[in-house]
């Protein structure tokens, strides 16, 4: 073993984990990285922070994630338990969710997802807000002005008292986006200065929350969160179009209404939420204007006991709506979710938790797979707090509403894809005066059956998808993680690298290369390491973000080369009483590295930003 | 204490463990404080120097990398057009020399040292020229045979389609997305100006001294039939006439007596049966007409061999008819096994056929040479979604 020469105290690596999810890998975002890139999107933030690769077309672009070598439809993203994966493509578009919308996000790997939602083959992003009962009146106001006319303001206003708050929140931000790349698709040996063309974009927000205490054990809390973007997409490099031929335009409102009972032995909450989008897409050139609506009412009831001695019942029936109105569709579709979760945590006895959960849903009617679960954390050690956890689970994912319906090409006979994932590893959390270490280890083995793929028959067909793909995902994921205190200096280190083995298995003939191939765009290596330093009150934090070779093709032929992008930050805070005055400089990509995580979509060399950041905390 | 290999690139995980956090456990409590601190100082600079080290590479070093490039050989061959997945740029020319059976990949990006485009997707050889219709980067391309340097790059306001010679110094290209026809003068390598039809243009054949351009998607004119067939003049660019075929025709060939032969797959929503034509080229009439009897095929890629009296096409196996059957033939000249055909072209000399297979559309494809019986010979490897083949038969 090789922590066996530590000795560390009482405390576990992910001490605010659920209870209801031993042994299951779920993690948290660090808060101080939220609050530090809390002007960025989701994709900057993730892609810099966390081991995860993010597929990003660029700036202000389609941004997706590949959770373990799963699809991006296979990472599912939820808003206070609400699914906001949009019902049509099946995914999230990391870019279009501002990371200062949140209070805390946690990464639920592999089956660690299966809690709160079915479909996360690759696992699930949980966004959460948080309200602060002590909080009288605290307001901030945040500009920022960076490279390549890039502009951004943020609001927050939280007001209340030990049974009442309010916090809202607001946003706009907008850029130009004509940043300098080298453009190897005109020559790769010398590849020319040009300027990203057509990349413009803007987004709009406004985030209301109110929570209520209507008496000591009950919480009634509504959210409304509206959001406005626009962007024009720019092609690849390879591609010579006029100006401006592809725009989209998205504007989105979600609300959600919940209560929350405690009781001495039990919780229960019920929540009702609503999403409205509107999406419309403009492609010049090929005279497309579309316009899609999506509507999705989601309701839900959780219920936890705490009654049993040493158990935890956890359940959690949930019915999901949606309707699409898509100028891509033949006619307005729809489609109904109902899920229902029961959950058991025991613990045998200190050392040992063991979890079993069982989740059955149906779609439209239709059975889907049973999606057991099962899960255990066992401490191996007697003086120190070394964990060993493992855990299996069922999972699927149904067919997204363009795979069904989608004109021409959409199948309504997919089936679902199925998956099954198992992983094991070790936590341990060294905890002792001023200094404090984490560390954990997790192997991960995933098998995705019937995946999806779109392909045509021949040369003048149209592509349809259909369940081709048997997919073996294998790896690990680690992660350190040190927090010291030297006199007036704070030093917060972490580091993560993850490890990807995903291979297709099944081939569609004996000339299919990819069988036993890497997947396209799913990195075998990925690390990550952020030093915080904080003396007094100059903070100074530096990033580093490694991802490593992804092949472009299923055979492997092509790929693209790895890269290291480091980022600096460096900030002062002035406190006038209650008041204080933040000053921030960023230089992204310090070493003007030129890479394109997608092929021929650059993405921009080192830029700068300055942020003022006013805040009043009474 | 620590010694690392420069090129060892992720020995970051190993180098954690095996700086071993420290020691044995001292019995006074700030002595082990500080000496965990030591050891987590010495962990996080080394950390920091393997990372960084890692991360030191050239930075021109960033655009996507084939592994799988081979040389053009020139000479009596076949060019492949491998498509590449739309909006993805990884389009590519792929020549497979007949004489040493060796295939030559990438060849356009190792010539001109930058990729070929975004959806190659048809060309033309006009002496010792090779005109490449690259359609989503909207352009042509224009390359010597020799060794394919770049001789221009001609941008076209649109959605090019297909490249068509219609007299010694001019040019059509036709055009997916608006209904125009450009034109484009052979000398200058420049669009001089272009004709409006009634619908998109597809493939384009000169016979009888016009010249007959398909009408194969309804996508931008829904409110047009595509069942139809321009005649245009190409002395004064106009359009003249039109002949009405079946819905969706995406392939047209001559054969030996000048008429023109028609193959309409019946609409991507298989709207009416899938049909075959024979049209009088000086008259305009339809000699001939067949109805194929299953309404979910979709039979593409018409072509005729070298001496223009045998049809083939592509209708999941590849089929073989005279021109001078009545009916349509009933069972397929090559099964497909398992092949996905993707694209269909026949040798003018010696009748062998040649398809590809694009197997997943995201790797290498196929071609595959079968001999004029349909007996399987070999197979090439070429790029992703190899298309069209155009052949290459130099004088002697």
């Amino acid at each position: 073993m090789i922590y066996d020469t530590l000795d560390l105290s009482e405390v576990e690596i992910f001490s605010n984990l659920p209870k209801t999810a031993s042994g299951f890998k779920i993690a948290e975002v660090d808060s101080f990285a939220i609050a530090n890139r809390e002007t960025q999107s989701l994709a900057g933030l993730l892609s810099s922070t966390t081991p995860l690769f993010i597929k990003n077309y660029g700036p202000g672009s389609l941004a997706t994630t590949s959770l373990r070598g799963a699809s991006a439809t296979h990472t599912q993203v939820l808003w206070n338990g609400m699914n906001i994966n949009s019902p049509m493509p099946g995914q999230a578009d990391f870019s279009q969710i501002p990371v200062f919308f949140t209070d805390n996000i946690k990464l639920c790997f592999g089956g660690g997802s299966v809690q709160h939602t079915s479909g996360g083959l690759g696992g699930s992003l949980e966004m959460t807000n948080k309200i602060d009962w002590k909080n009288t009146l605290n307001l901030e106001i945040l500009q920022e002005v960076a490279s390549f006319n890039t502009y951004k303001t943020f609001a927050l206003i939280k007001a209340g008292n030990s049974a009442f708050q309010s916090v809202t929140r607001a946003f706009f931000a907008a850029s130009k986006n004509e940043f300098p790349y080298l453009n190897n698709a005109a020559n790769r040996e010398n590849p020319p200065v040009e300027y990203r063309k057509n990349a413009a974009w803007r987004q709009q927000g406004i985030l209301q929350e109110f929570s209520l205490k209507t008496d000591e054990n009950t919480i009634v809390s509504a959210r409304i969160w509206a959001q406005n973007n626009q962007r024009e997409i720019p092609a690849n490099i390879t591609v010579n179009v006029p100006k401006q031929n592809e725009k989209m335009a998205e504007k989105l409102l979600r609300g959600q209404a919940s209560v929350e009972h405690f009781s001495t032995a039990s919780k229960i909450s019920l929540q009702s939420s609503y999403a409205h989008s509107w999406m419309n897409y403009q492609n010049i050139i090929s005279e497309i204007d579309d316009e899609n609506f999506v509507n999705s009412w989601s309701n839900m009831v959780n219920y936890e006991n705490f009654k049993l001695n040493r158990i935890t019942i956890s359940s959690n029936l949930s019915y999901d709506f949606h309707t699409v109105n898509s100028e891509n569709y033949d006619d307005k579709k729809s489609r109904n979710e109902a899920a229902f979760f029961l959950g058991f945590n025991y613990a045998l006895n200190p050392g040992l938790l063991l979890n079993v959960s069982v989740r059955q849903e149906m779609m439209d009617g239709k059975l889907a797979p049973f999606m057991p679960a099962l899960g255990g954390k066992l401490r191996i050690t007697r003086n120190i707090p070394v964990f060993l956890k493992a855990n299996v689970a069922r999972n699927f994912h149904a067919p997204t509403l363009n795979d069904l319906y989608w004109m021409p090409g959409g199948n309504p006979d997919l089936k679902f894809e199925k998956g099954f994932t198992a992983e094991t590893g070790l936590l341990v959390e060294k905890h002792r005066g001023n200094w404090k270490l984490d560390a954990d280890l997790t192997c991960f083995y995933s098998d995705i059956d019937d995946w999806i793929m779109w392909q045509p028959d021949s040369i003048y067909s149209y592509w349809t998808p259909v369940n081709l793909k048997n997919v073996i995902s294998q790896g690990f994921e680690t992660g350190l993680k040190l927090d010291a205190v030297f006199n007036k200096l704070n030093l917060n280190y972490s580091l993560n690298y993850s490890f990807t083995k995903a291979r297709n298995k099944k081939g569609i003939s004996g000339d299919d290369l990819s069988v036993g191939k890497q997947l396209v765009y799913v990195p075998i290596h990925a690390a990550n390491q952020n030093i915080r330093l904080t003396f007094r009150h100059f903070t100074l934090n530096y990033t580093l973000a490694f991802t490593g070779q992804r092949y472009t093709s299923s055979d492997n032929s092509s790929y693209l080369p790895s890269f290291t992008i480091h980022d600096l930050s460096v900030s002062k805070t002035f406190l006038f009483g209650k008041s204080s005055l933040i000053f921030k400089i960023d230089v992204s990509n310090i070493f003007n590295k030129s890479y394109q995580v997608i092929a021929w979509q650059p993405m921009p060399g080192r830029y700068l930003s300055f942020a003022l950041k006013y805040s009043f905390l009474k | 204490m620590i010694r690392q290999k420069s090129d060892n690139r992720f020995s970051a995980v190993k180098l954690m463990f095996r700086v071993r956090f420290f020691q044995k456990k001292p019995s006074v409590q700030n002595k082990e404080y500080q000496k965990i601190n030591n050891g987590s100082l010495v962990l996080i600079f080394s950390l920091l120097m393997v990372l960084i080290a890692m991360s030191c590479s050239k930075n021109n070093d960033f655009g996507e990398v084939n592994t799988g490039n081979s040389q053009y050989i020139e000479g009596d061959g076949v060019f492949v057009l491998n498509e590449g997945n739309f909006g993805q740029g990884n389009g590519s020319l792929s020549f497979l020399n007949l004489d040493s059976l060796k295939i030559g990949n990438e060849i356009f990006s190792q010539a001109n040292g930058r990729p070929l485009g975004d959806v190659p997707f048809s060309m033309l050889i006009i002496e010792d020229e090779a005109w490449i219709v690259v359609n989503n980067s909207a352009k042509i391309e224009v390359v010597k045979l020799a060794d394919l340097k770049s001789v221009a790059t001609i941008e076209i306001p649109g959605s090019p389609r297909f490249i068509a010679q219609v007299s010694p110094d001019k040019l059509y290209v036709s055009d997916f997305s608006s209904p125009r026809i450009f034109i484009i003068d052979l000398q200058n390598y420049g669009v001089e100006h272009e004709i409006v039809i009634t619908g998109s243009a597809e493939q384009m054949v000169l016979a009888s001294g016009r010249v007959f351009v398909a009408f194969w998607s309804d996508y931008h004119f829904p409110k047009l039939e595509n069942n139809r067939i321009f005649v245009i003049d190409p002395e004064n660019d106009v359009l003249v006439d039109s002949v009405m075929v079946g819905k969706e025709p995406n392939s047209m060939v001559l054969d030996k007596n000048g008429k023109l032969w028609v193959l309409c797959s019946g609409g991507y929503l298989n709207e009416e049966l899938p049909s075959l034509w024979r049209i009088n080229p000086e008259n305009l009439s339809i000699e001939q007409s067949f109805q194929f009897s299953e309404i979910n095929s979709s039979p593409t890629s018409l072509c005729t061999n070298g001496t223009a009296d045998t049809l083939y096409f592509l209708n999941q196996g590849i089929f073989r008819m005279s021109i001078f059957d009545d009916k349509l033939p009933e069972s397929n000249l090559i099964h497909e096994e398992n092949h996905l055909f993707y694209a269909l072209s026949i040798h003018p000399e010696s009748s062998c056929i040649f398809a590809t297979d694009a197997i997943d559309y995201q790797q290498r494809g196929l071609v595959l040479r079968y001999t004029s019986g349909g007996t399987f010979q070999d197979s090439f490897r070429a790029g992703i979604i190899p298309g069209r083949l155009i052949f290459n038969m130099p004088e002697n």
